[in-house]
């Protein structure tokens, strides 16, 4: 039975009303990762005035999930005062960062100010030699290692995040056993994307086939994924794929207003919004998306049922929209993982004669 | 519970209330709760300044009309639910 806090959050994602918002607070980043996906534009990145005044649009609007990222968040000078006020205006704030800048007095000032309910680091590698030369920063394991022993010794939650490359792949048991070894949990993504203007040079960067269809079927990799076995999809009729433009949305460092951090349709600026609340409910872009999401759900559903992979799609609309030019077009890394996902699936079920038909509904949904 | 003790949220707490429910999210303690309509009108009440006693009467004069119970019932829940957000850190 769904606790209290499950049936909030799924009425509210079935009302599209958001409770999380991700706010880029620059696109600066003292690390420089082959595959990232941002792209300044070089326009002017907002004052802490600014930021303060989006601040206070988003608490009116009622947001309580607010995850301050970046390019790297703590880079920005004013990082904490931002902080600060975000905390004052009571969200419950979360940190994405690379960890390179959080020495001990660092951990313990962002426990002090923006107490955090979570931070998620970046990782891209178990040796110094793979990680850091993903980051293009000679010592970044390093201070990674150091950083999460800090933050956890303040009591912050951590989860740690990594984009699996062919550069790293062989590293990923040995990044789930670090992981344990810190105290902490990590969060593998076999999807890498391209850059927002659309760029595909970092795809070259994408794990083998061979390695992917290992990752989803040998059993080795079952605590790493956090699946023990590829589950299908459960969307139910009129179910949206996924959160983007209904249970949260993006900011970049520019105040654009996004539907989602990977789908950079402009919906937008929250320097010029009064109200958010009137742009959410009546903005063409979002209710496309809405509608979109809702449409894409219903063409998995049905590949699904024609014995297809679509069931087994973790599909993201933005990646779609940037490699194809068509949101609900079926890109090569969407295609590839849910193939081997139902592949493994398939074996399980043969071997164990078991099925699952859910894989945990709007809960389990990328909400961001 | 001291009638006269002034009660304070937890300033390390965060909340919003979606259809009257409010949503408290405790860092430290990395949990969740959800406070029904009858305690996000409490919870709405606790303010730093007020009493426990204004807070229950308060809350007794917002809510009574809309429930078959009687005010000294009511004021008994009100004051288990206080004692309960103190027991979870949400107020002092």
């Amino acid at each position: 039975m769904a606790n209290a806090l499950q049936e909030i959050t799924v009425r509210n994602w079935n009302r599209a009303v958001p409770m999380s918002a991700l706010f880029e607070l620059t696109f600066v980043c003292n690390h420089a990762c082959s595959f990232c996906y941002n792209c300044p534009t070089g326009q002017k990145e907002m004052t802490t005035q600014e930021v303060f005044d989006s601040l206070q649009k988003l608490a009116d609007f009622n947001i309580l999930y607010l995850t301050l990222s970046g390019g790297e968040p703590l880079v920005r000078k004013d990082f904490f005062e931002i902080a600060a006020r975000a905390r004052q205006l009571g969200f419950a704030i979360r940190i994405y960062t690379n960890a390179y800048l959080i020495d001990e007095a660092m951990a313990k000032k962002i426990k002090d100010i923006a107490n955090p309910i979570e931070m998620e680091i970046s990782i891209h590698g178990a040796k110094p030699e793979t990680h850091d030369k993903l980051t293009c920063v000679p010592g970044s394991l390093q201070r990674v290692i150091n950083a999460v022993k800090h933050l956890r010794a303040q009591g912050i939650k951590l989860n740690l995040k990594c984009p699996i490359t062919r550069d790293n792949q062989a590293e990923v048991l040995d990044l789930h056993k670090l992981a344990r070894e810190l105290g902490v949990t990590i969060i593998f993504d076999p999807v890498i994307t391209p850059r927002d203007d659309g760029d595909k040079d970092p795809l070259s960067l994408m794990a083998t086939d061979d390695f992917l269809k290992s990752y989803w079927s040998d059993p080795a990799y079952a605590a790493a994924r956090m699946e023990p076995v590829p589950a299908p999809r459960s969307d139910a009729p009129g179910e949206a794929v996924c959160g983007t433009g209904r249970s949260s949305f993006a900011i970049d460092p520019y105040g654009s207003i996004y539907p989602c951090v990977q789908w950079r349709r402009k919906v937008a600026n929250i320097k010029e919004v009064t109200s958010l609340k009137e742009v959410w409910h009546t903005s063409p872009v979002l209710i496309e998306v809405r509608q979109t999401a809702v449409e894409m759900a219903d063409k998995l559903r049905d590949m699904h049922q024609e014995g297809k992979s679509g069931g087994f799609c973790n599909f993201c609309l933005g990646v779609a929209d940037l490699q194809t030019g068509d949101p609900k077009g079926y890109y090569p890394q969407a295609a590839k993982n849910a193939e081997y996902r139902k592949q493994a699936y398939e074996t399980w079920k043969e071997t164990t004669g078991e099925t699952l038909e859910d894989n945990g509904g709007i809960l389990s949904k990328c909400s961001m | 519970m001291d009638q006269g003790a002034v009660l304070t949220k937890n300033p390390n707490v965060a909340y919003r209330i979606y259809d009257g429910e409010a949503t408290v999210v405790m860092p430290d303690r990395s949990e969740v709760k959800v406070v029904n309509e009858i305690g996000s009108v409490v919870w709405d009440k606790i303010d730093g300044k007020r009493t426990v006693g204004q807070i229950v009467e308060l809350a007794v004069e917002s809510v009574l009309k809309d429930y078959e119970v009687t005010p000294d019932e009511l004021r008994r829940d009100i004051l288990a639910f206080l004692g309960d957000l103190r027991e979870h850190g949400m107020v002092s």
